[in-house]
């Protein structure tokens, strides 16, 4: 972890702490956004509004998860919504901050989401914002 | 009693038809900063002079050209709003269009500008001014909508269903924004004296007004104030997801 990524951790949780009234001083790095913390798909709206007027960047849920498919296109990443094999190695090797041991082929996309956690989207921010830099 | 429109923005959609230009003229004697959308020059000229008259300050009023029926000259007119004005507090969706006729003589063109200009539009327009709305943690949204929605059927097949569509999609959206501080509502005219309306009235000669329990047709005004009450926090702020009848008993 970098300090970028800190100082990007840093705003996350203020907006959070914004959108939905989880003290800023308690969000964790590791926290699931939708298990551990609660936040609903309206809040989470909210904050992806919230971080797309704060660094000028277009983000959505499913980037969060988009990478992985990014990084295996050759083979299939999932079928019918369920991760296959191909999928674990890239989940393994694109997304080593959420909880791994809970990774396994055949969870579903859903399950997937629910494992993405604060440093997932501090992730996603600072890919977005080294993209606009390009 | 007291609305609270002062310094507000209001972005009326249609407000050169004779209901959004009532719509206008009341949000800026109540005073409030209105951003009217429209399509044709010579209306907007026509628009600005009757607001005049009306002893509206022009000063408060900061029209936009648009087409409802092309999804990017929506976007484009709402972002070019919001660069220029940073918020918009209230959103009046009041654009409408109706060809009265039996679906079976519809041309394709007139059921795809209904479906549009009825349904898809707000939807789009609802969906540019949410995302301002939630940054700036509040707003109300008025979508003008028919009593064809639920009654009188025939001859307004798509007119009418778009409109059911658009009351189906005001409730929706209020459950789904509500915990933002956010309302939706609709108004729901009956028979209203415009333009629009003469063909209608001068077919029902006067079996409308015996269908209606007060006996006469609706105003602009009617509306105007029904949209002035829904849109006002201080009046209506526990008060979303709601479809009121501006019909004057049409359906008892």
């Amino acid at each position: 972890m970098n300090m970028e990524i800190n100082e990007i951790f840093k705003d996350v949780a203020e907006i959070i702490d914004e959108s939905c009234g989880i003290e800023a001083d308690s969000i964790k790095m590791e926290d699931t956004l939708f298990d551990k913390l609660e936040i609903d798909s309206i809040d989470m709206v909210d904050i992806l509004f919230e971080i797309e007027t704060k660094y000028d960047i277009s983000i959505k849920v499913s980037d969060l998860e988009q990478r992985t498919k990014e990084a295996e296109n050759e083979m299939p990443y999932e079928i019918d919504g369920k991760i296959t094999e191909n999928g674990v190695k890239s989940i393994l090797k694109e997304m080593p901050e959420i909880d791994l041991s809970k990774v396994h082929e055949g969870m579903t996309i859903e399950e997937l989401i629910k494992l993405i956690n604060v440093h997932s989207l501090c992730k996603i921010i600072k890919l977005k914002l080294d993209e606009a830099k390009e | 009693m007291y609305l609270n429109f002062n310094h507000k923005y209001v972005l009326v959609t249609g407000a050169t038809g004779e209901i959004g230009r009532q719509i206008c003229l009341d949000f800026i004697l109540e005073g409030a900063l209105v951003i009217p959308l429209y399509r044709n020059d010579c209306k907007k000229e026509k628009f600005l002079n009757w607001l005049k008259e009306n002893g509206a300050n022009l000063d408060s009023v900061f029209p936009y050209k648009a087409d409802l029926t092309k999804r990017d000259d929506i976007k484009s007119a709402i972002n070019r709003i919001l660069k220029e004005h940073n918020k918009i507090d209230v959103l009046v969706n009041c654009a409408g269009y109706a060809v009265e006729m039996p679906f079976l003589m519809l041309e394709d063109n007139q059921i795809d500008d209904q479906i549009n200009i009825n349904y898809l539009a707000p939807m789009i327009v609802m969906k540019e001014v949410l995302r301002s709305m939630f940054i700036n943690k509040g707003g109300n949204i008025v979508n003008i909508s028919s009593a064809t929605a639920t009654k009188f059927g025939r001859g307004v097949s798509v007119y009418g269903s778009a409109k059911a569509g658009l009351e189906r999609f005001t409730k929706i959206i209020a459950q789904e924004v509500g915990k933002k501080g956010i309302r939706v509502n609709s108004v729901s005219p009956g028979v209203i004296d415009t333009d629009m309306s003469q063909d209608l009235i001068a077919r029902g000669k006067n079996n409308i007004k015996e269908f209606t329990a007060l006996r006469k047709y609706g105003t602009p005004i009617d509306v105007s104030k029904a949209v002035l009450f829904l849109a006002s926090d201080d009046t209506a702020g526990f008060i979303t997801g709601h479809v009121l009848n501006v019909d004057g008993g049409i359906f008892l």
